[in-house]
């Protein structure tokens, strides 16, 4: 069991594992009502999926702090505006379409900043990668 | 790992704070975020506690009762005791862990633009003609359909709340991706502080439970603005409240856990000891997660459309784990030499305090019991004993642990000890009446009440008691702010802290850590003094 727990996606399948097990008393020992079962197996079995993949991503990316560059993003306007159009979405089911037009304005600005916000983020994580290559090559 | 750092800003400007996707900030922001709407929340609550001392109407209409009512709980919920468990969570799990940055920071800082989103359309509702919502923080059908609650208030609660439930699923998928893919070398699961581990459980049950928050909301949208009719039927407001409930219980111990690992954090540093029996803490708030995912039912006893009896089992099988956890916090305090700070009262008023709300919480497990005190005052006074007992103890208990390492300063002990000793007869005063007052009759949800009922004494001890709580509080904002603008310095660990964070400077740098010190238990630095000793 501490093996299992001692890796990130054995912890969300240890809960998964609770959450079925209760799901499974619920089910077939006692008469619970159909939306109770669904919403049960809806927990149980999106954890023990989760955890899966969990599993799965663990197992491609190596050690959870493998020797990659990591460009540390520090701050993003894109985002801001993007969480700023959300709203104005959602508003405009009272407002009137005149906000979601607003909306989707702010929307394909923010997407653009943030495709520009990756690039950046990229070439430099690029940069470091082949200053690592250069200084080993030497 | 390699990290690459560009310098920040000497002083980053107002926009460059709220655009930074660095998880302190967003941490930093979020927290005070949930503060500020504690202190709107705390004040409408000091209304309606002043309209409950006499019998009458005297401050508030009944319109405008049902509209505080519901704010307050909504603000209280969705507003601050959520965003302060995922502040916490935010800024700390990366540090604990020895992560440079948290994974999809750019989602951390989403959740908390919509969370500011989510908190100006709630209370934009009281501007307009009907008012803001007054359906309840449940908001259940059909007393919320466009009918019972006619208006756009009650509309843009709902968006709001569906806002809210967006912001702390992006944020708790922010934490969890963090822990399971940005530990350090040595950093195992089982080597994680019991704070990591609280905050963890906490994130696992807000992906799972949120999503059906943001449903049902949803799902209640479509059904005030268009003709869909979602909750019509004899099952529809079942259907609802399942819905609801699914996350409405869980959030209970969403707000829980993170600060039940504050004040363990808290009692092993004060204690100077390891914390004692960490395997069964660990296995006790997996476990402990679970159940509170599968007790849900306790809230419809008396719909009599479920299972009482998987109900009242799963319900009562959580003292259990929580017993678990009380008799570790204890054993940590067993035989040590105890520093009485401020962080340590609040950890033991946390204990005293969520015992009374856990205590009160056997009598409603029991559908029997339950029948005679539901939706009466009596259930106020137990979650408010869950909620103020444990969140917000838990919660001050780790501002007054961890704000020398955010901030670089140290509060000032003596108003930390006034804040606390007025804040426990405060909260006594306030909702031990609630108890009795709910034994009586006295059901919630009400602006006024007869003089013939016998009720006037108890309300204005509770309120009385309200009043001493905002008066502990003013001197907690007297403190902080003293200490914000001179407070002593705290150097980088003041307390002898026993994980991560204290090896960093305080505040720490945008990279978090220039050096990490080996990994070799979930008390690392521990681990070095007590080498560098022998």
């Amino acid at each position: 069991m501490k093996r299992i727990v001692a890796r990130g996606s054995g912890a969300v399948l240890v809960w998964g594992v609770n959450l079925t097990i209760l799901w499974i008393v619920a089910w077939a020992v006692f008469d619970v009502d159909a939306t109770t079962v669904v919403l049960g197996a809806w927990m149980a079995g999106s954890v023990v999926v989760w955890a899966a993949v969990t599993w799965w991503r663990e197992r491609r990316a190596g050690t959870p702090a493998d020797e990659q560059p990591l460009a540390v993003v520090d701050g993003s306007h894109a985002t801001a505006l993007l969480g700023v159009a959300i709203v104005a979405a959602l508003l405009a089911t009272q407002f009137g379409p005149w906000l979601a037009y607003v909306s989707a304005g702010l929307a394909l600005v923010a997407a653009g900043g943030l495709v520009r916000e990756r690039r950046a983020a990229r070439a430099s994580v690029e940069q470091v990668r082949a200053a690592c290559g250069e200084e080993r090559a030497t | 790992m390699t990290t690459v750092v560009r310098p920040p800003p000497s002083r980053p400007s107002v926009m460059g704070r709220l655009t930074s996707t660095d998880h302190k900030h967003v941490g930093l922001l979020t927290g005070a975020t949930a503060l500020a709407f504690f202190a709107i929340g705390g004040l409408i609550a000091m209304v309606m506690r002043t309209e409950l001392a006499q019998p009458g109407l005297q401050v508030v209409s009944d319109e405008t009762y049902n509209q505080l009512f519901t704010i307050h709980g909504s603000t209280m919920f969705y507003l601050f005791a959520s965003p302060m468990a995922m502040a916490f969570a935010l800024y700390l799990v990366p540090l604990q862990i020895g992560a440079s940055q948290i994974v999809w920071p750019r989602l951390a800082l989403l959740g908390l633009w919509l969370l500011l989103g989510a908190g100006v359309l709630m209370y934009t509702g009281f501007l307009l003609p009907g008012g803001a919502g007054k359906a309840g923080w449940f908001a259940f059908d059909p007393l919320s359909d466009d009918v019972g609650t006619p208006g756009t208030g009650q509309d843009l609660w709902t968006v709001s709340v569906i806002l809210a439930g967006l912001a702390g699923i992006l944020q708790a998928a922010c934490v969890l991706a963090t822990i399971v893919r940005r530990r350090a070398p040595r950093m195992t699961m089982l080597r994680m502080p019991v704070f990591s581990w609280s905050a963890l459980v906490s994130v696992l049950m807000v992906i799972t439970a949120y999503p059906a928050l943001v449903l049902a909301m949803t799902l209640l949208y479509i059904d005030r603005t268009t003709s869909a009719a979602v909750y019509d039927g004899a099952m529809g407001p079942i259907v609802y409240q399942h819905l609801f409930w699914f996350f409405g219980h869980p959030v209970v111990y969403i707000v829980f856990f993170p600060f039940l690992g504050a004040v363990a954090e808290a009692i092993a540093t004060n204690s100077g000891k390891r914390f004692f029996g960490y395997p069964f803490m660990v296995a006790s708030l997996l476990i402990f997660a679970a159940l509170s995912m599968a007790v849900w039912g306790h809230h419809m006893f008396t719909t009599s459309a479920i299972e009482n009896r998987y109900f009242a089992l799963t319900t009562t099988a959580i003292l259990v784990v929580a017993g678990i956890e009380y008799f570790d916090c204890m054993g940590t305090m067993w035989r040590a030499k105890i520093r009485m700070r401020t962080s340590m009262l609040f950890a033991i008023g946390f204990l005293a305090l969520f015992l009374i709300g856990g205590l009160t919480g056997i009598f409603v497990a029991s559908p029997p019991l339950d029948y005679h005190v539901h939706d009466t005052y009596f259930i106020v006074g137990h979650f408010h004993y869950t909620l103020f007992g444990g969140t917000v103890f838990g919660m001050f208990a780790g501002i007054y642990h961890w704000f020398p390492k955010v901030t670089g300063r140290l509060l000032d002990e003596r108003l930390g000890r006034a804040h606390f000793w007025l804040l426990v007869p405060g909260a006594l005063l306030t909702f031990i009446p609630m108890f009795l007052l709910g034994h009586d009759g006295m059901t919630r949800r009400i602006a006024n009440y007869g003089a013939d009922r016998g009720w006037q004494g108890l309300n204005t001890m509770s309120t009385i008691g309200s009043y001493v709580i905002a008066a502990s509080l003013l001197i907690f904002l007297v403190n902080l702010v003293r200490s914000l603008r001179g407070g002593p310095r705290a150097g980088d660990d003041p307390w002898e802290g026993q994980t991560l964070e204290w090896a960093t400077t305080s505040p720490p740098p945008p990279h978090n850590f220039d050096e990490l010190p080996p990994v070799r238990s979930y008390a690392p630095l521990m681990d070095l003094r007590e080498e560098r000793s022998s």
